[in-house]
C-alpha cells in the first residue's frame, strides 16, 4: 500500500512536470508562429526549455529504474545473498536461450563485454575456450547449455578475456573474444537509500560490503566529450574524454580544455564511463586522475568528497 | 604529385603552399598555364561593373530568411522540446502504469500448485502493463502502445529497443554529468537484470518470474532509449 502510495505521488508529480512542459511548449509554439513577423524567439530561452524537459525526463527515467528496483528487491537479494558468498563474478554480458548446439543471444547489455566486441542478437555461442556447449541432456547428460556457459565461467576471474565461437543467424561462423567484467551484487542507481538522502539527483560512492556512501552529484554540470583523433591532435592525444566544462566543485581539480587519460588505473571511454569509474570508488577514497593540459600530461592526486552524508 | 585547384588557387593568391607543389608547378607548363588562367579571371570579373541590386532585394530576402528560420524554429521546438516534455510524459506513463500486483514479481499460484512445467508462451502473466508507451522512432512520442505480455513478445520487444539504442549509441554527444550518471545506472541496473535471467534460465526459475525480468528489461531499455534519445536532440541549429 505504502509503495502504492508513493509510486502514485511520483506519478502525479511527473505527470504534472511533465503537462506543464508541453501545455507551455504548445502555448509557446502557437504565440510563436502569432508573432512571426516579430522578432525570433531567443535561442538561449529555447535551450533553457530544452534543458529543463531533458533535466525531468532524466528525473522520470532515475524514477523508473528506483521504483522497478524496488519493486524487484525480493528477487535481487536472493541473487545477491548468492553473489555474496562468492565473491566478485565475472560477466559477459548478454541473456542466453538454450537451443541444441549450445547457447543463443537473446539480447545484449547495453556497452556491455559482448557488445563492445560485436556479439549481436541471434548469434549462437557454440563454444567458450574450446568447450562445446551442446545440450548434453538430449544425449543422457544433466546439464544445459547455460549451465555448461555458467560453469565455464566460474572459472574465469573479472578482467580475463574468454573466446567464443560463434555462429550468426545466417550461418556464417566467427570466433569473438570477450573481455569478462566483473559483476557486482548491486547496482549504484538503485542502492536501497536511507532516510535523509539526497534526492534522485545523488551520487552513491560504493563501500565495503554492501555499504552506500550518499551525497549530492558534484559533478552534475561537468560537460565531458569522448575525444576523437582529428579533435586530438590539438590536445596532444588521440584518446580521453574532453573536460568542455569543468565542475564548480574543485574536487576533481579539472579544468577546461583538460584531457581525462585515466582515472584510477582505469581509462574512461565515454562520459558515462566515466562517472561509473567514480562511483566505484568509496567515501573519501583516495585516486589518481591522469590528464593532458596544454599538451602536457599530469597526474592529479584527488580525495573524493567525505563529508556526503551517509 | 599532382595539385589540386585548392592547392593552384592558393598559388595564384600567393598563400602558403607545400614546396612539392611549388615544384610540380615551376616545372610542369602546363600547370603554370592553369595559374595564369586562374588569375586572368579574377582580373576579369574583377573588372565588371558594379550593379546595384533591384529595389527591396535585400528586404525580400531578409523577409524569406526570417520565414524559413521560423519554420525552422517551429519545427525544432516540436521534435526537440515538446518531444523531450513528451518523453517525461511517457516515462511517467511507464511509472504509474506498472503497479506491483501486475508485475508478475511472484510465481503464479496456479502453476505453482499443480506442479505444471512452465512454458514461455503458456505462463505468461495475463498483463503486465496495460498503458505503457514505448518508444516508436516513427512516432517517438505520441503513439501509445501496449507492453506485450507473452515471454515471445518481450524477447522481442526488447530486441527491437536494442536496435533503437544502437542508432543512437553510435553518436558520441558531449553530455553533463547528470545525465551520464543516468545513462550509466540504466545500464548497470540492465546488466544485472541480464545476468539474472541469465541464471534464471540455468536453474529453472518459474517463467511467470523470467517474464517479470523481462517486463523489467523492457522498462529499463524503454527509459534509457528515452534519455538516449533527448540527449541526441540538438539545442540549437
Amino acid at each position: 500500500m505504502r509503495n502504492t502510495i508513493k509510486i502514485l505521488g511520483v506519478t502525479t508529480l511527473l505527470l504534472g512536470f511533465a503537462s506543464a512542459s508541453a501545455v507551455a511548449q504548445s502555448t509557446n509554439s502557437k504565440q510563436q508562429q502569432k508573432d512571426s513577423a516579430a522578432a525570433p524567439k531567443d535561442e538561449a530561452s529555447l535551450e533553457s526549455e530544452l534543458e529543463k524537459a531533458r533535466a525531468e525526463l532524466q528525473q522520470a527515467a532515475r524514477e523508473v529504474a528506483r521504483l522497478s528496483g524496488e519493486l524487484a528487491q525480493p528477487f535481487v537479494r536472493d541473487f545477491s545473498r548468492q553473489f555474496r558468498y562468492g565473491g566478485p563474478r565475472a560477466m559477459l554480458g548478454f541473456v542466453t536461450e538454450d537451443v541444441e548446439r549450445g547457447v543463443r543471444v537473446a539480447s545484449v547489455t547495453p556497452n556491455g563485454p559482448a557488445a563492445e566486441a560485436g556479439l549481436k542478437i541471434g548469434d549462437t555461442i557454440t563454444e567458450i575456450d574450446g568447450a562445446h556447449l551442446t545440450d548434453t541432456r538430449t544425449t543422457g547428460g544433466k546439464q544445459s547449455p547455460t549451465e555448461l556457459l555458467l560453469g565455464q565461467m566460474a572459472n574465469v576471474d573479472p578482467g580475463e578475456s574468454v573466446k567464443l565461437r560463434v555462429v550468426n543467424e545466417a550461418g556464417a561462423e566467427r570466433d569473438v573474444t570477450v573481455k569478462a567484467r566483473p559483476m557486482a551484487a548491486n547496482v549504484w542507481v538503485n542502492p536501497p537509500t536511507p532516510p535523509g538522502a539526497p534526492g534522485p539527483n545523488s551520487f552513491s560512492f560504493r563501500g565495503p560490503g554492501n555499504f552506500w556512501f550518499f551525497g549530492p552529484n558534484p559533478w552534475a554540470q561537468m560537460q565531458l566529450v569522448a575525444l576523437t583523433p582529428g579533435l586530438g591532435t590539438y590536445f596532444g592525444t588521440n584518446k580521453g574524454l574532453l573536460v568542455v566544462r569543468a565542475p564548480e566543485d574543485a574536487t576533481l581539480q579539472l579544468k577546461d580544455g583538460d584531457v581525462i587519460l585515466d582515472i584510477g588505473g582505469r581509462e574512461p571511454t565515454s562520459p558515462e564511463h566515466a562517472m561509473r569509474i567514480l562511483g566505484s570508488f568509496q567515501k573519501g577514497e583516495p585516486l589518481k586522475i591522469t590528464i593532458m593540459r596544454n599538451k602536457s600530461k599530469q597526474t592529479l592526486d584527488v580525495k573524493l568528497p567525505a563529508d556526503a552524508p551517509g | 604529385m599532382h595539385p589540386s585547384t585548392e592547392d593552384l588557387l592558393s598559388v595564384r593568391d600567393g598563400e602558403p603552399v607545400d614546396a612539392s607543389v611549388r615544384a610540380v608547378i615551376a616545372e610542369d607548363a602546363a600547370k603554370a598555364r592553369d595559374v595564369e588562367r586562374l588569375r586572368e579571371t579574377r582580373h576579369a570579373l574583377r573588372g565588371l561593373p558594379e550593379l546595384a541590386p533591384p529595389a527591396g532585394a535585400w528586404e525580400r530576402i531578409v523577409a524569406v530568411e526570417r520565414a524559413t528560420r521560423e519554420r525552422s524554429n517551429t519545427w525544432l521546438r516540436r521534435t526537440a522540446g515538446v518531444g523531450v516534455a513528451a518523453a517525461v510524459a511517457a516515462l511517467a506513463i511507464v511509472v504509474i502504469g506498472t503497479p506491483s500486483q501486475h508485475r508478475g514479481l511472484e510465481p503464479a499460484r496456479g502453476s505453482q500448485a499443480n506442479g505444471a512445467s512452465p512454458t514461455p508462451a503458456a505462463e505468461a502473466p495475463s498483463s503486465i502493463v496495460g498503458t505503457t508507451t514505448l518508444f516508436d522512432p516513427d512516432r517517438p512520442f505520441i503513439g501509445a502502445r501496449i507492453v506485450p505480455a507473452s515471454y515471445a513478445q518481450l524477447v522481442q520487444e526488447s530486441a527491437r529497443l536494442d536496435r533503437e539504442l544502437r542508432r543512437f549509441s553510435r553518436q558520441r554527444p558531449m553530455m553533463s554529468g547528470e545525465t551520464a550518471t543516468t545513462i550509466a545506472g540504466l545500464e548497470d541496473r540492465i546488466a544485472l537484470i541480464d545476468e539474472q535471467l541469465t541464471y534464471s534460465n540455468a536453474r529453472g526459475v518459474p517463467q511467470p518470474q523470467r517474464n517479470a525480468l523481462w517486463g523489467e528489461r523492457v522498462e529499463l531499455m524503454n527509459a534509457l532509449v528515452h534519455v538516449r534519445y533527448a540527449q541526441a536532440q540538438p539545442a540549437g541549429y
